[in-house]
């Protein structure tokens, strides 16, 4: 699918890309001008030019083709939502329920050529009961092909054995032995064709891809994106352009949303909004849950602040809001308390919503506890977003610690009276802190098990201490005099407030 | 008794009052629902503008009577329930369990207890390190959160919810919040949210949002400074929603606006230890009330002594004889 840059060659003119190969540079694709002339795919550059002197070219660049590619297969999802693209030229999509959208699959395919026509793009489409049928329809039938459902065995019949995505030399081998079209392979007894290859694998690829593209056999597919549980979609014959208008229509493709969902007892727990503007670009607003939701005002809350940020551009025609993930909302408490209880954590599910969605989801935590001695590692902070869990803080024993811990111990200088002592003064971030105050050692030793985290830290003796002016720090010695080779070495832990 | 004094403001003040804001006005209440001819208006350092008869000398049981009425006022201005329907019985004790420091000399001051429905601003004395200064106000703050939950009675779903917001930068310097070290104050971890934003504007947004949500017990912010539209949305949205607010802010700025009290707080000498003479006890705070909007105070703020119970989660008044010259300090600098 070459597409030719009108700045680079002028209307009309043939044009072919080319790419460098171990046997000089060949042509990879050409335009129609080009093909009329007689340029073939895959013949050197050095041969065409000697048909076609000054026939313009350009390097092939698959990398920008693919991810063009890959930028149509997401526009695609207008016609649904299970597509992605098919080798390096084309694409597929799965349209199970959504032609009657469209008043019929003819109606459908007509729509799809159209648009994709409008981008200058030249088209081939084929639609059909299975992937393979589809696949040879598009390639190898005048465009666009249409199989009414059943029809597939007849309409496949007349097509050349290349359709059935089969590899190159089984083609030339399967074309020796005077099989042609794929009709002739119908006739065929299974077990005749098994015995004319030499491999029984080379027969049963051709049996699988004929049994795939007949829908004898399931062929599995691989969507683009995860098929969302639950989407509604809109679409207007006049674009969208006011952010106000996309705003409301937004609300209402929530509220529809939100009836479903009810209808289905889920609530949404990942929301994607896709925006297709008129052009072919596609703009997409996520937004994740803390708890399954079905409160379409929620809902339009949290895509509503990043609406803000999308350009609706030449103006929004379609607009699809899936509800990408949906799960069975846990039993609840209804609002039998008075609202204003101090809330609890499904109250708060909402306000993690608001403030994830704008902060980013990192930076709205939790802390939960871990199986740990260490105390770094003894919490965690964990994206607020993600599912909950209460879990029971156990008091440490001994000295309390501080409710601001560092996020890694700063090494102090520090003066002890003697030398398994507490601190008598220490020098932390330039200012000197005398200790007029001292509570400890509390060991902690390494956690053996764990060789890697053993090996790192060493044993630490901890100490609350106090200096002269109040202020409370946690501070630690690690290492043991007379243990180890190195010195210990002091750090500062935490503040106390 | 505390005596109220005359608070005619300055005239030099007064045009400040109308003073128009991005809000809606600068005293929106007014004009929404008629309570009286005299209106309560916060000013722009929020102290009450409520007249006080002229000539100002006032005998002591007068001041109390004042005090309830204002009280009253407030209330139903906010059109909150508890306290007026209290005052209105003639109850004297208040069904609703006040959010106070827990010591008396300080208590009095607050108008009864900590406004619910307010801003609330904490700052460190202006002298010190810098991490050991806002780790005063923190641990202060932290164990206003600790009375302010215990005003809540226990609930099956669990302890009432906390917010948390500061800018990145803070928890950089000061560390992260710990949760054995919260556990350890009383507090239950798994009940606070946190919220660690990239700018200061992101944090005021997330406390307001929290203030909203009226599904939190607090909301706890730590800024360098809040402007003045700012703090005024978050006094708003505190009235509004009935959700307290405590902001934490740089003890070298100036301070906010629209507050209902602010603290200065200072960390002290703890107290001794019970069992070991050299090792720190509960913690000490030297506190003064800086401003309070119900109560206009008189003259300087005086430091109070407060000491921290960990047993009964509450401050009193520390005894500052009783820390002998034998302890490792002989005397409490500052208070």
């Amino acid at each position: 699918m070459a597409r030719a840059q009108p700045s680079l060659v002028p209307d009309g003119a043939p044009l072919a890309l080319t790419e460098a190969g171990t046997h000089g540079i060949r042509i990879t694709a050409v335009n129609v001008r080009a093909a009329a002339e007689g340029v073939r795919i895959g013949q050197a550059l050095a041969d065409a030019r000697a048909s076609l002197p000054g026939l313009p070219t350009q390097p092939a660049d698959p990398h920008r083709d693919r991810t063009s590619l890959l930028r149509l297969a997401r526009w695609c999802g207008r016609y649904g939502p299970n597509r992605n693209i098919d080798g390096d030229d084309g694409l597929w999509i799965d349209i199970t329920g959504v032609a009657h959208l469209y008043g019929g699959e003819a109606q459908l395919l007509d729509d799809l050529v159209g648009r994709l026509s409008r981008f200058g793009l030249t088209v081939r489409a084929g639609l059909a009961d299975t992937l393979g049928a589809a696949h040879a329809l598009a390639r190898f039938a005048p465009s666009p092909a249409l199989a009414e459902g059943g029809s597939a065995e007849t309409r496949l019949a007349p097509l050349p054995i290349e359709a059935l995505r089969i590899a190159p030399e089984t083609v030339l081998l399967l074309k020796r032995l005077g099989l042609r079209r794929i009709g002739e392979l119908y006739r065929l007894p299974r077990a005749a064709l098994q015995r004319r290859f030499r491999s029984a694998k080379g027969a049963e690829a051709v049996l699988m891809r004929l049994d795939q593209a007949l829908g004898v056999q399931a062929e599995p597919r691989r969507p683009l994106a995860e098929p969302p549980a639950l989407y509604v979609q809109r679409s207007w014959p006049d674009p969208l352009i006011a952010s106000a208008q996309i705003e409301a229509e937004t609300a209402s493709l929530a509220q529809e949303l939100c009836t479903h969902l009810s209808a289905r007892g889920l609530g949404a727990r990942r929301l994607c909004l896709t925006l297709y503007r008129t052009d072919g670009s596609l703009a997409e607003v996520r937004a994740g849950l803390s708890a399954p939701s079905w409160v379409p005002a929620h809902m339009t809350a949290l895509l509503g602040e990043k609406l803000a940020a999308i350009d609706a551009g030449f103006g929004i025609d379609v607009m699809v809001l899936a509800a990408v993930q949906a799960e069975k909302p846990g039993a609840q408490q209804g609002a039998l308390a008075p609202r204003f209880q101090g809330g609890t954590r499904n109250d708060t599910a909402q306000l993690v919503d608001r403030l994830a969605n704008r902060l980013g989801a990192q930076r709205v935590r939790r802390l939960e506890p871990r199986a740990s001695h260490i105390p770094e590692r003894a919490e965690a902070q964990v994206a607020a977003l993600g599912r909950s869990q209460d879990l029971a803080w156990p008091l440490p024993a001994g000295p309390l610690p501080p409710p601001l811990l560092l996020a890694s111990p700063e090494p102090i200088r520090v003066v002890a009276e003697v030398p398994e002592g507490p601190p008598a003064s220490f020098v932390w971030r330039r200012v000197e802190r005398r200790i007029v105050r001292a509570q400890g050692p509390q060991r902690v030793a390494p956690e053996w098990w764990d060789e890697i985290a053993a090996k790192k830290s060493g044993t630490r003796d901890y100490y609350r201490v106090e200096d002269d002016g109040g202020a409370g720090y946690w501070v630690f010695r690690e290492g043991l005099y007379g243990r180890d080779e190195e010195l210990p070495r002091w750090f500062l832990h935490g503040l106390f407030g | 008794m505390q005596t109220v004094p005359s608070p005619t403001p300055p005239s030099d003040r007064l045009p400040r009052v109308s003073r128009p804001e991005p809000g809606p006005s600068a005293c929106p209440r007014n004009g929404l629902r008629s309570v009286g001819p005299r209106r309560s208006c916060p000013n722009r350092n929020g102290e009450s503008l409520l007249a006080v008869p002229e000539g100002g000398a006032l005998e002591a049981g007068n001041a109390g009577v004042l005090a309830d009425l204002r009280h009253r006022i407030t209330a139903l201005e906010r059109g909150s329930s508890p306290i007026l329907s209290a005052s209105s019985t003639g109850s004297v004790t208040r069904p609703q369990r006040l959010w106070t420091l827990g010591a008396a000399e300080v208590d009095h001051h607050l108008s009864p207890g900590l406004d619910v429905a307010s801003l609330h601003e904490v700052k460190a004395e202006a002298e010190g390190p810098t991490a050991g200064i806002w780790a005063a106000a923190l641990g202060f703050a932290l164990r206003l959160a600790v009375r302010r939950l215990q005003t809540f009675e226990a609930s099956p779903l669990g302890a009432p919810r906390i917010l948390w917001c500061w800018p990145s930068v803070f928890a950089r310097e000061l560390g992260a919040p710990y949760g054995h070290g919260f556990a350890a104050l009383g507090l239950q971890p798994s009940a606070w949210l946190f919220a660690e934003t990239a700018r200061t504007a992101d944090a005021l947004w997330a406390m307001e949002e929290g203030m909203r949500s009226q599904s939190l017990a607090l909301v706890i912010g730590v800024v360098s400074e809040a402007e003045l539209t700012p703090a005024r949305r978050l006094s708003l949205a505190a009235a509004e929603h009935l959700t307290p607010c405590l902001l934490i802010t740089d003890p070298r700025l100036s301070p906010a606006g629209s507050t209902a009290t602010r603290w200065r707080v200072g960390a002290r000498g703890s107290a001794s230890h019970p069992f070991d003479g050299a090792a720190p006890g509960a913690a000490r705070y030297a506190v003064a009330l800086e401003r309070c909007r119900h109560r206009p105070l008189t003259g300087e703020p005086v430091p109070h002594l407060l000491e921290w119970s960990d047993e009964t989660h509450r401050f009193h008044m520390a005894a500052t004889v009783a820390h002998r010259a034998d302890g490792p300090r002989a005397a409490i600098a500052g208070a």
